[in-house]
């Protein structure tokens, strides 16, 4: 037999598991192979010491040491169900992970924020703080919530114009730039749409005086009128020219009071904005004309409801 | 052959049911055996005593769960290796074992000697040492695989059968036995090395 094969059966001879013809050929082995009985007497030596380690005696108070454990815990314990919420101590019970709960809760709040981002309009509490507290200019409100969609109609085709004629001075082919024309005007629309739309309330003695000089005053600021009504003239202008433009409508006004005009800024009041501060920094947007702005930004859409005393 | 149950059935019973009587018996009966095979394991007093305390703690916690009485002792043992493999990796962790080398010397009453056992077998003066041997041996396990080290202390130090120890370690009872020769084989390896 070989050596190897011999020593694998040292723990067997030892504990006497062999069976008779393998112990015989394995003693005859250890009998003419030196290096094998050496190596089995340290391999018998090494068990025999192992077997020869004596128990250790238990340390004393080892049973009053558990009792001992056993009451801190209840007390952490009732410790950390007090400080614990009632939901926390359910989850506990649970034996939920910490980071399957953490992972669950970044998923609702991903879902809430992107559920959320595009339905994103001022509140109805919101509408309610911009109302002014005269009773003409709420019903001219009443009035301008009624005509809303249909000037939202209107105003797409005559932003569709502009962006053709602007596509062909660009030298852009036709069928190119109306496929881009129309691309834009739908982000436009979904813009205007999420944006609530400037609005002034305009007093007014003689209407047809009112409105030429109303036109011209949009022309000067770079802006189009969009719709003419009865009462309501809906106009498009660059953003930019907004506050300048809201100036000169100020002056517009025959009796030049003050509280003839009655601005409604919702962004502005919501936001608790004064209107000094906002007029300063629209005059810093006209200052940044010059700047590449983006076609979201471009234009701004007036409600100017007309009044007549 | 399975060495007869330390405790009643009843007792054990009891212990699920949550009597605390049951439970002191319990401990009473199997600390030394817990106790000792934590000692083993980790090569610590402290440890090893901190260490059953919160094996029996987990008995008195889980026995509940236990379907079968006649298998509480390898349902015992098995919570004591887990034990030992969790405050193994802990204190691994820590360094804990960095300083217990078979090539350091061995501290004893009469001061530090090095390690030449196996060469001084037939010095009687040194057999006469237990407490170095044991201390020697102790080293030496500490140097082995975490299942060899445990399989070696069931078998060796413990006295369990191979049926017991297949049990405790889900293994067929040839598995076991060729599993412990290797074992000793290795610990006969280290204790040499570490004597020249």
């Amino acid at each position: 037999m070989e050596c190897e094969k011999v020593r694998d059966r040292f723990s067997s001879l030892l504990e006497g598991d062999l069976n008779h013809l393998d112990e015989k050929i394995v003693r005859e082995h250890l009998g003419s192979c030196s290096e094998c009985q050496k190596d089995f007497e340290r391999f018998e030596k090494t068990v025999r010491w192992l077997q020869s380690v004596e128990e250790a005696e238990v340390p004393e108070s080892f049973l009053s040491g558990i009792y001992k454990k056993m009451e801190d815990r209840k007390r952490s314990g009732l410790t950390a169900e007090k400080v614990r919420p009632v939901w926390l101590n359910y989850l506990v019970q649970l034996k939920l992970p910490i980071q399957a709960v953490a992972m669950v809760a970044i998923v609702f709040l991903a879902l809430y924020l992107t559920k959320m981002m595009p339905f994103e309009t001022p509140s109805s509490k919101d509408v309610e703080q911009t109302k002014v507290s005269e009773p003409e200019v709420k019903m001219e409100a009443k009035l301008v919530t009624k005509e809303e969609e249909k000037e939202k109609k209107a105003e797409a085709p005559t932003m569709e114009a502009r962006r053709l004629k602007e596509s062909e001075k660009a030298g852009v082919p036709a069928a190119e730039a109306g496929k881009r024309a129309k691309q834009s005007i739908a982000k436009e629309q979904v813009f205007l749409a999420a944006k609530h739309p400037q609005e002034i309330v305009l007093r007014i003695t003689d209407r047809e005086k009112a409105l030429a000089q109303l036109r011209e005053l949009v022309r000067q600021s770079g802006g189009e009128i969009v719709r003419e009504e009865s009462n309501i003239v809906l106009a498009s202008l660059p953003t930019a020219s907004f506050a300048k433009f809201e100036k000169e409508l100020a002056g517009l006004d025959s009796l030049k009071k003050e509280d003839q005009m009655v601005f409604q800024r919702e962004a502005m009041e919501a936001k608790g904005v004064p209107l000094g501060v906002k007029r300063e920094e629209a005059e810093e947007k006209d200052k940044e004309l010059a700047k590449p702005m983006t076609d979201k930004e471009k234009r701004i859409s007036i409600r100017i409801l007309l009044f007549q005393e | 052959m399975e060495s007869s149950p330390r405790v009643q059935k009843g007792v054990i019973e009891s212990c699920k049911a949550g009597d605390e009587k049951a439970f002191a018996e319990i401990v009473l009966a199997y600390q030394r055996k817990v106790f000792n095979i934590a000692l083993r394991i980790l090569g610590n007093m402290e440890e090893a005593k901190d260490l059953a305390q919160e094996v029996f703690l987990s008995v008195f916690q889980s026995i509940k769960d236990l379907r079968e009485e006649a298998k509480f002792e390898p349902w015992l043992t098995q919570i004591t290796l887990n034990h030992c493999r969790n405050r193994w990796k802990y204190l691994k962790r820590r360094r804990y074992f960095n300083s217990d080398s078979l090539d350091d010397p061995i501290e004893t009453e009469d001061g530090s000697m090095p390690m030449q056992i196996y060469d001084l077998s037939d010095n009687p003066e040194i057999h006469a040492e237990k407490k170095m041997i044991r201390q020697w041996i102790q080293s030496g396990l500490l140097e082995l695989k975490e299942e060899q080290r445990e399989l070696i202390v069931l078998r060796d130090l413990q006295g369990l059968s191979y049926e017991e120890i297949g049990k405790v370690f889900s293994l067929p009872e040839g598995t076991v036995k060729s599993k412990i020769h290797r074992a000793r084989m290795d610990l006969k390896e280290i204790l040499e090395r570490s004597s020249h």
